[in-house]
């Protein structure tokens, strides 16, 4: 016994921490006791009241990387914000966009912008649908808005669109709060006129301009715009009336197709009428050609067949095509090209 | 201090008040995570002035209590230090205490005993997780040992003054 207190006295420093090493291995094996736990949680519950009475205090070792960190939130968090600002306001714009598809007493094809043609007097839109999606020459393109154009050519995918900021724009119109009609054309910029309309006629600024149901492209009561200038110009009896679109083009994404082909028939006859103002006696071979179509179909409408009618009618459709076909073919190869 | 008991009451105390400022105040000084082992340098200063025996107990005091207010795994800071200042006894020299405290002898034991100590610290830490042990020691157990060697300089230059 003697010898082995003597060993241990001898070797104390072995002993003791063969002692601690072992007591630590039995602290960290049974260290999670209930009873030990309750003594650490009032521990740490007094180091974080010392921890939370201190932390006023700056730690100047962190402020460079704290700052780092807050500003690159600071970006990620703009960003979202910004983001979540364009989801708002596509949102509406949506929303406006499905309350107008509902309004409309047309059929009328969803379609997005996907290209934007522009140089000095011309303004057209690509679409992402096509022939394949019904879409044919000639159909109106509009939004919640108002007009924004008619479809000018059309692919198997796509289409393009001419926007009423045209320097061909001639759309027949009204003033929607005094039914007095006229002409909208542009002028350059981003402003419509309303001509044709006589002084004596009653316009004021701020009355909107609807499409008119004289138009052979557009349905009526569109909304083209809003007269924002009325100008008396000495020198001729109509007023100078200018109008603001309705439609903001520079942002315009979204359009609907309005699924009905304007009338071919009227188209050409107007056209023909148009270029005989234009030119005098202007093409009297296609003049007459239509004129005879229209007479033939009258003539049978007199007789009161319906097959005969619709055969003849389709036999002036047909005709009247051919030649808008003939005029339009030099315009639309170059289209085609581009 | 010439009472011993008096003394082993200074270190207790000191001890105590480490172990608060190890948990409040070193955060402040940490560099990118790496904080200073203010208490192992404390446990090694007790085992050379107090000897092998008293060190390992200080040690294993110092290491529960830190286990205890940092919210580790209760041990394994007393293991690791224990063991740690184990070894720091070895260059305990009777009546040449200053000698070892007030020379640049004092961090190197420090910082041979403060790797020694990550080195078993760290074993037992990640043995739970499939963290690769020696890319985790050699960025942190090493840069924590060269940190709280570092440290250890502060004690030491007094030391060397009040010899002076």
């Amino acid at each position: 016994m003697m010898r082995i207190i003597e060993l241990i006295v001898r070797f104390k420093e072995y002993v003791v921490l063969c002692v601690l090493v072992a007591m630590s291995f039995l602290l960290m094996t049974f260290g999670n006791a209930a009873k030990l736990r309750g003594f650490r949680i009032i521990l740490i519950s007094g180091v974080g009241l010392l921890q939370e009475s201190l932390a006023w205090l700056p730690n100047p070792l962190t402020i460079l990387s704290d700052n780092a960190a807050l500003r690159e939130a600071n970006y990620r968090l703009s960003r979202e914000v910004a983001q979540t600002r364009r989801a708002v306001a596509e949102n509406e714009r949506f929303r406006s966009l499905l309350q107008f598809r509902d309004s409309a007493d047309y059929a009328v094809l969803p379609a997005r912008v996907v290209g934007r043609i522009m140089d000095k007097s011309r303004y057209y839109l690509t679409l992402n649908v096509g022939v394949l999606d019904s879409v044919v020459a000639g159909m109106p393109i509009l939004n919640d808005r108002g007009l924004v154009g008619f479809v000018f050519s059309s692919a198997r995918h796509n289409a393009i669109v001419q926007t009423i900021l045209d320097k061909d724009t001639r759309i027949a119109a009204k003033v929607e709060r005094s039914r007095v009609n006229g002409i909208v054309s542009w002028e350059g910029g981003t402003a419509l006129y309303l001509t044709n309309v006589s002084k004596t006629e009653d316009v004021k600024e701020g009355d909107v301009v609807v499409t008119s149901d004289y138009s052979s492209r557009y349905p009526a009561d569109i909304i083209i715009g809003r007269v924002v200038e009325k100008k008396d110009e000495p020198t001729t009896l109509f007023w100078r009336l200018r109008i603001e679109p309705a439609v903001h083009f520079p942002s315009v994404e979204y359009v609907f197709v309005g699924l009905q082909p304007p009338d071919e028939e009227r188209l050409m006859v107007e056209d023909l009428l148009e270029k005989r103002l234009k030119k005098g006696d202007g093409n009297r071979e296609n003049s007459t050609r239509a004129r005879d179509a229209i007479r033939e179909a009258n003539r049978l409408n007199r007789e009161a067949s319906k097959e005969a009618i619709k055969e003849a009618e389709r036999q002036a459709v047909r005709d009247s095509i051919k030649n808008a076909r003939e005029r339009q073919n030099a315009p639309k190869d170059s289209t085609e090209e581009n | 201090m010439n009472n011993p008991v008096l003394r082993y009451i200074a270190y207790a105390v000191a001890a105590l008040l480490l172990a608060v400022a190890t948990v409040v105040l070193v955060p402040f000084i940490a560099i990118d995570g790496i904080v200073p082992d203010v208490m192992l340098i404390w446990a090694i200063w007790v085992a050379l002035n107090e000897g092998q025996m008293i060190g390992m107990i200080a040690g294993f005091g110092a290491g529960l209590l830190f286990d205890a207010v940092s919210a580790d795994v209760i041990g394994s800071n007393a293991l690791a230090k224990v063991i740690a200042v184990f070894v720091a006894g070895y260059f305990y020299l009777e009546t040449r205490e200053r000698e070892m405290t007030g020379s640049l002898r004092f961090p190197m034991i420090v910082a041979l005993c403060s790797a020694l100590h990550n080195v078993i610290y760290y074993f037992f830490y990640l043995r739970p997780t499939e963290i690769h042990f020696l890319q985790f020691f050699l960025r942190y157990g090493t840069l924590t040992a060269v940190y709280t060697t570092v440290l250890s300089l502060i004690p030491m230059l007094s030391i060397s003054r009040q010899k002076e």
